[in-house]
């Protein structure tokens, strides 16, 4: 797959820095009907950057951002909110800066391309970007400039990080709002199944 | 979110008692089944009712309580097996006192052999159950935000179930506003297949992404808010309805839609 994006072979992986904790904003009444806490997984399951045969996890760089992707489906609803975090070491590939873009010959518009095969079918470039990334084993995930923000006229980033690319020292680990971990990659047990 | 299960030995369908659907509520799974089809079950609940009523416990119905009753003794969590068999006399009162005797794991069983059934009781052990090991799943909601006002549709989507458990095309017809006719023409089925069993096998893989659909409840207000949502258009959706497309043969992607909203997917 990665013949379709050659330059995938020499761009350099972006470190995720020290001090970045990723984010998801879920509504609360949706985690009082659900268990395990597996469900921020996207699992047989379509993304912009994944197909539904890859198991992922999407978040967002920063809470704001986050908050942009909550309320994109929030329409003017009272909920109450609960935030999960995601630590990520690993090196990602940082479709924020430009000469990335330019070397996998992606447009601006390409990024923002309706993805959930509605009026198109067959895979988006996007998600065979994701595929290439996913199976290249040089990225753990990848970061991408976030369509929710952009809508409401800030620049926000969000990552997707692919269990396929996900092996040791590289790690992902959620928490809950309490600092509980509920979740790692590469599993240290297997409670939880995605 | 719990599960419950009433079971009886014979063969005819019966009534899951009142007593349990008014102590239980809605923030139970329930199901009704047979006990020799209990017996094969898998999936064991947190709290199951044997009813056997004044029936003889022979050594059939002796073997198919022991088989049930294995499986809740093998399974990890809280689980409680309330056996009733009022006025059990001679060989039947003899045969349960020696299940309950030789019981591998005899906090796990209720035994109520005399008088009128306290299923009360039941749930009273099993919720002293759970708190002991931290579980709240079967204890009452606590209201603590407007998410509370959501409760009725815990576990979810029981009203789009039948009594036996399996998803039922007639409440999803009336909950998503239209006629078996559409629902048939969208799953490629005819008409009649739908109206004949409307919670047969042979509808279950197609009426799952339209029970994934009606999970958007849980982020609104009731069945009309529901309808409305289903037939607004949505830019996320290419500007479109979710209705629209669910016409158009796509609603595996509106259910994976309905997913992001409930998770906060990025998109």
């Amino acid at each position: 797959m990665t013949a379709s994006f050659p330059a995938l072979t020499s761009i350099e992986g972006a470190p995720v820095p020290q001090e970045v904790y990723h984010c998801r904003i879920v509504p609360t009444v949706v985690l009082k009907s659900r268990e395990p806490m597996d469900f921020l997984y996207t699992s047989g399951k379509a993304g912009r950057y994944n197909l539904s045969s890859m198991p992922c996890i999407y978040g967002a760089e920063d809470q704001a951002t986050a908050g942009a992707e909550s309320e994109r489906y929030r329409k003017g609803r009272t909920v109450s909110l609960t935030t999960y975090w995601i630590k990520v070491t690993g090196d990602l590939l940082d479709l924020g800066d430009a000469k990335v873009l330019k070397a996998l010959q992606f447009t601006p518009e390409e990024l923002y391309a309706p993805w959930r095969g509605l009026s198109t079918q067959g895979p988006t470039k996007t998600q065979l970007l994701g595929q290439a990334v996913a199976e290249s084993g040089r990225f753990c995930g990848i970061r991408f400039p976030a369509d929710a923000a952009k809508q409401r006229g800030f620049s926000g980033y969000n990552v997707v990080i692919f269990r396929e690319g996900v092996k040791a020292p590289w790690s992902v680990v959620v928490s809950n709002d309490q600092g509980e971990e509920v979740s790692r990659w590469p599993e240290l047990q297997t409670f939880f199944q995605f | 979110m719990a599960d419950f299960l009433y079971t009886y030995p014979d063969h005819r369908q019966r009534q899951t008692p009142a007593q349990a659907m008014d102590l239980l509520g809605e923030d139970w799974r329930m199901r009704n089944l047979n006990l020799e089809r209990a017996a094969t079950e898998t999936d064991v609940p947190n709290l199951t009712w044997v009813e056997l009523n004044e029936e003889k416990v022979d050594e059939e119905l002796y073997v198919s309580l022991s088989t049930l009753a294995e499986r809740v003794w093998q399974s990890e969590g809280v689980h409680l097996l309330y056996v009733t068999a009022y006025n059990a006399r001679g060989g039947s009162r003899d045969r349960l006192l020696k299940f309950l005797r030789t019981a591998k794991r005899p906090e796990r069983v209720e035994l109520d052999l005399v008088g009128a059934r306290d299923f009360a009781v039941a749930v009273a052990r099993l919720n002293a159950m759970m708190s002991a090991v931290g579980s709240s799943a079967a204890l009452p909601a606590c209201p603590t935000s407007p998410d509370a006002t959501n409760r009725h549709l815990e576990p979810l989507n029981a009203d789009l179930r039948s009594e036996r458990g399996t998803l039922d095309a007639k409440p999803i017809c009336k909950l998503f506003g239209i006629t078996q006719a559409d629902l048939a023409a969208w799953v490629g089925m005819k008409k009649s297949t739908i109206s004949k069993t409307s919670d047969g096998k042979k509808l279950q893989e197609v009426l799952q992404p339209y029970e994934g659909v009606a999970r958007m409840r849980l982020l609104l207000k009731d069945a009309d808010a529901f309808r409305a949502w289903l037939r607004t258009e949505e830019p996320l959706l290419e500007g479109k309805s979710p209705l629209h497309w669910i016409k158009q043969g796509k609603v595996r992607e509106i259910a994976d839609y309905v997913d992001d909203a409930l998770t906060g997917q990025p998109s």
